[in-house]
């Protein structure tokens, strides 16, 4: 199991029931995926369809475990959300490992060590954002749905109040742990 | 001044008040003596060692009954001063042309020094000269009251670190520690503080009834260590000289009348500012071992015991088992007075007299003085049954802990240095944290493991998976606080985590941590 920081299990499971149920909404499925940043997406059915299949907390800019989210913070994790396609087969690859790992065997790394760095530097949300659906476009769209949303809230909160003082709740840490842990050169 | 005789010893009494006695007033009832008061914590260890000297010197007991006596009843200062008076002889402290204190027998003709090179973190003279006294500064010492001087004194002579060309070391190497036993009561005397470290007549050496220089080396011509005369060994002289080493020659001038002591601060009619010295005196070499004083034993037996000394990074919980029993992984042993205390005294002892370690003394570089360490310890009693394997249980603790912080050390400065293997540098940072982290528990073990039942056959369970617990715990929370505290931008991550993950490997690899692996599931499988 993935240990989530952010959101909790229940808003995990929400958000996975959302995603899954995108199958039979195509329509807003493409509303969130045509969005090029995150305001694009705060005016669309899609959005408020988004905010009714999750817990009631998140209406008021709070996710499960108390964090504060705005709400095209919540907008842009929607989005992104909306990009992935598929999950990956075992349920403890996180987003950050699975960048690690080469879509063929003996390939290289979905994700470059350098390209996986400036995602992590990204200069803004808007940055951010193009940076994480490219990640995903080379993850084939493959990508554990509850670790990405995990993650996304996790940078933008560090974006808007710095790093945690304790290293091990730090993105960079937790993130570049997972990654070169499966990483090979 | 005469040091038997006089009162010249800074005590602290019964009700507070401060004061000074001569020795034999030590069991004084009327208002009695609770602790030493001296200016300097170098000077409070070297009077409890002068004292407990002078005690072993003169009044030890033939065996455990006649010390018991005294514990529980101190002699009166009748029987102190009879018992003492003879030896007053060789305690006159300023004695320009006789016999005099720790002082050398013939009259040195040599240049005067200021007083101030008596004290051991004085800065010397070339430090002086280049003006590096940065942090202890030169000429604070102008000059001091006898009774400070006679403390200096001994001082030096006990824990002389080198000086120089022929400048010789103490009896028991440069800046030893001292391990003395004291009572964790509160209210105990100044008495009993002293007694418990002297050592019956059958655990060292028949007392002494009138003073000779086989005992006080400064009552005979100095046995001088240049191309003449040769290194002095344990069977040259007196056993009980280990107390009264005299390895400087040194002679006091004349006072220059009243004034200030620079030390202690009080006004005083004699003040002493300069002696003179001279090289080449008692070269103190071969197997000494000081009955106050923890050794490191070669497990050889090839070379002569090493004193413990102050080290870099003071005294922790890691010398925990060398300064109270022994502990194998190194040879250290505890001072002789400590082996007997377990032998015999606590045999006698009530149980709920509690009794705690103090342990202090210099680090030194060579003549620098580095610091001064001291730490107590709880002393803890256990059955002659369960003894052994008691130690061995802490021995596996510590064990452990020494190997982690190996480990640990390794993986940190991999996880700094691209090429760890070359980096240079002092890196004692990291064991120290990893030390201080885990004591607390350290101790909270010690004592599940001494409430132990005497049949106890292996170290229970719950020790067990604590202490690896912790070990793993510590070990991770240390590598994140020294390699990723700080901005994690700047860092390079893929090495961090590689170390990161090696760490916990070969952690899991260790045969210590596994084999309180072993012992946390095996006992939990019988419960």
């Amino acid at each position: 199991m993935i240990k989530l920081k952010k959101i909790s299990e229940e808003d995990a499971s929400c958000l996975k029931r959302w995603w899954a149920g995108l199958d039979d909404k195509r329509g807003d499925r493409a509303q969130l995926r045509r969005a090029a940043n995150a305001d694009d997406v705060l005016l669309t059915s899609a959005f408020a369809h988004f905010l009714q299949a999750m817990p009631e907390t998140w209406g008021t800019g709070s996710t499960g475990k108390g964090v504060v989210l705005s709400i095209s913070e919540i907008a842009l994790i929607a989005a992104v959300l909306a990009r992935v396609k598929s999950e990956p087969q075992k349920a403890d690859v996180s987003f950050a490992k699975s960048l690690a790992l080469p879509k063929e065997a003996g390939g290289k790394a979905a994700m470059s060590e350098l390209r996986f760095q400036q995602l992590q530097k990204s200069r803004s949300p808007e940055d951010f954002f193009t940076r994480v659906c490219r990640a995903v476009n080379l993850l084939g769209g493959k990508a554990n749905i509850a670790s990405l949303a995990d993650d996304i809230a996790h940078w933008l909160i560090e974006f808007r109040t710095g790093p945690a003082s304790k290293p091990e709740d730090r993105l960079a840490v937790r993130w570049a742990s997972d990654y070169y842990a499966a990483f090979k050169d | 001044m005469n040091l038997i005789n006089d009162p010249w010893i800074p005590v602290i009494h019964a009700d507070g008040q401060r004061g000074k006695i001569a020795p034999w007033q030590l069991t004084d009832t009327g208002n009695s003596v609770v602790e030493l008061a001296a200016p300097r914590p170098d000077f409070q260890g070297a009077l409890y060692q002068f004292l407990i000297g002078l005690l072993q010197t003169s009044f030890a007991s033939e065996d455990e009954d006649e010390w018991l006596k005294y514990w529980q009843a101190p002699p009166s200062t009748e029987q102190l001063k009879e018992v003492l008076a003879p030896f007053s002889g060789a305690f006159e402290f300023f004695n320009p042309q006789g016999l005099a204190f720790l002082q050398d027998f013939t009259v040195l003709d040599d240049e005067p020094k200021e007083l101030a090179a008596l004290l051991i973190d004085a800065p010397g003279g070339k430090t002086l000269k280049d003006h590096l006294d940065h942090f202890v500064k030169g000429g604070t010492l102008a000059g001091a009251c006898a009774s400070c001087t006679a403390s200096a004194l001994f001082t030096l002579q006990t824990n002389a670190p080198s000086g120089g060309v022929g400048h010789r070391v103490g009896l028991r190497g440069g800046g030893p520690l001292t391990s003395l036993l004291l009572p964790e009561s509160a209210h105990a005397s100044l008495w009993q503080k002293l007694w418990l470290n002297v050592l019956t007549e059958e655990e060292l050496a028949p007392k002494a009834h009138t003073p000779s220089g086989d005992i006080f080396p400064w009552m005979a011509a100095t046995r001088v260590s240049d191309k003449t005369g040769g290194a002095t060994l344990p069977d040259d002289v007196h056993p009980l000289q280990m107390y009264w080493g005299m390895p400087r020659r040194i002679r006091l001038e004349p006072t220059q009348g009243a004034g200030v002591c620079d030390l202690c601060g009080d006004a005083c009619t004699e003040l002493f500012s300069h002696f003179r010295t001279k090289n080449y005196g008692v070269n103190y070499e071969g197997p000494w071992v000081h009955p106050l004083t923890p050794y490191r034993f070669d497990p050889k037996n090839e070379q002569p015991p090493l004193s413990l000394k102050g080290q870099q990074g003071g005294l922790g919980y890691r010398h925990w088992l060398g300064l109270m029993w022994a502990d194998p992984s190194n040879g250290d042993a505890a001072a002789l007075s400590i082996k007997h205390f377990y032998d015999s005294k606590l045999r006698v002892l009530d149980s709920c007299d509690a009794v705690k370690l103090w342990s202090f003394g210099y680090d030194m570089d060579n003549m620098k003085a580095r610091c001064w360490y001291e730490q107590t310890m709880p002393v803890i009693a256990i059955g002659e049954e369960y003894r052994e394997l008691f130690f061995k249980l802490v021995s596996d603790l510590l064990n452990s802990a020494r190997d982690v912080i190996k480990e640990l050390r390794s993986q940190v400065k991999s996880g700094w240095f691209s090429r760890p293997k070359d980096v240079k540098g002092d890196t004692s940072m990291i064991d120290q944290s990893f030390w201080q982290a885990t004591e607390p528990v350290f101790y909270q073990q010690l004592k599940i493991l001494a409430e132990q039942p005497s049949n106890t056959r292996t170290m229970p369970a719950s020790v067990a998976a604590t202490w690896r617990k912790l070990m793993f715990n510590q070990a991770l929370t240390l590598f994140d606080y020294w390699v990723l505290e700080g901005d994690a931008e700047d860092m390079d991550m893929k090495r961090i985590t590689s170390a990161r993950r090696f760490l916990l490997i070969n952690l899991g690899k260790l045969k210590s941590l596994q084999h309180l692996e072993q012992l946390a599931a095996t006992t939990e499988e019988v419960a």
